[in-house]
């Protein structure tokens, strides 16, 4: 009688604990993958948020001060024209140096020769910057991108291609790009 | 006798443990899954927005074409009569934004927009995009009043038809 008070007391065996342990490690680790997964698909939704940010960003400001901007002149990555105010604007891709380059990849801005600085954040990655401008400007220079006849009113295709880079380079390899175009025709006459 | 509610008390610890980390597991699942969500709705929002930049150009290539039409001296609307006529009530038309006059596909279902070189259009040597775009063209019955409404649409990634569109009415003026 003594001893076997004394074993329902003692609990559970060895072979139990290892048993509960065994389930108890089995589902806290499916748990745990799927948080961890939680949270790499939230870092890609909040990587991907601030890509359409800084793209809406980028192509609003541009296309307001291109629909009253005249004079344009286009290169790769670059788009030069007057503003509103007849100031000198210049939006241009960096590509300047290597990775470590923070403001590589980023869309810089200048105005009336002023040094450029970029519009973007530096954890986007502005992959193309494309610019398809058709048209006769104000000062009669032909805008040749589109088949001819060349003398149409001014209009300016702007493509941008963006995923991220630095603490966002992640997304890059997850594929997650946007590709964005707009076109925006001059209302200067 | 004094063995068998021995036995059933070390069960009961058992079972309980198990039930209690599966609850515990399955409530953690359902909050996981909705973090999870927000990843496809941000893709559907990209979808957005790529549309919205889309339909917003086939309202500005009509622009352009009517800005063209003063520049040359031609009538507001006439672009070789690629626009309708004034008295034509109706039309979709689809414009490329190389192309130099809208083309009139009134009738025909709605073309896939291609990229291709970093472009979005309608040449079908590039990767079809997801997007369809149509420039419809009316005169609501003012002279002298057009209206256009461009319309993007695309199967979203659940599988449900979306479109947005937008509107504006362009005048014989400028």
């Amino acid at each position: 009688m003594k001893n076997e008070k004394l074993k329902i007391k003692n609990g559970f065996t060895l072979i139990e604990l290892i048993i509960t342990l065994g389930i108890f490690v089995i589902l806290i680790s499916i748990a745990i993958g799927g948080f961890i997964n939680a949270l790499r698909n939230q870092r890609t939704a909040v990587g991907l948020m601030e890509i359409n940010d800084n793209m809406s960003l980028v192509l609003e400001q541009m296309a307001r001060e291109i629909r009253l901007g005249y004079n344009f002149i286009s290169a790769t990555g670059e788009l030069q024209f007057k503003n509103a105010k007849g100031d000198d604007v210049v939006y241009k891709l960096n590509l300047d140096g290597d990775d470590s380059n923070p403001k590589k990849y980023s869309i810089e801005k200048g105005i009336n020769g002023a040094p450029l600085a970029p519009i973007t954040a530096e954890n986007i990655k502005i992959t193309d910057f494309k610019i398809y401008a058709c048209g006769e400007n104000l000062d009669s220079t032909l805008l040749a991108d589109c088949p001819s006849p060349n003398n149409i009113q001014p209009r300016i295709t702007l493509s941008l291609r963006i995923t991220g880079k630095g603490k966002d380079a992640y997304i890059k390899t997850l594929g997650v790009y946007n590709e964005i175009q707009t076109t925006i025709s001059s209302r200067q006459y | 006798m004094a063995k068998s509610p021995r036995n059933n008390n070390k069960g009961y610890f058992l079972i309980e443990l198990m039930i209690a980390i599966s609850i515990l597991t399955i409530g953690f699942m359902g909050f996981l899954t909705l973090v999870s969500r927000s990843i496809s709705t941000n893709r559907v929002i990209s979808d957005y927005l790529t549309a919205n930049y889309l339909a917003a150009e086939g309202i500005e290539l009509i622009k352009n074409t009517i800005d063209t039409n003063y520049f040359k001296g031609n009538l507001w609307y006439d672009n070789n009569g690629a626009l309708p006529p004034e008295s034509q009530l109706i039309g979709d038309y689809e414009m490329d934004y190389d192309d130099g006059a809208p083309t009139n596909v009134t009738g025909l279902p709605a073309d896939f927009l291609y990229y291709k070189d970093g472009f979005y259009n309608y040449d079908i040597s590039g990767s079809r995009s997801p997007f369809k775009r149509t420039i419809n063209i009316s005169y609501p019955g003012v002279a002298g009043q057009m209206k256009v409404k461009s319309t993007v649409s695309w199967i979203g990634r659940g599988g449900n038809a979306i479109e947005i569109y937008l509107e504006d009415y362009f005048f014989d003026w400028r």
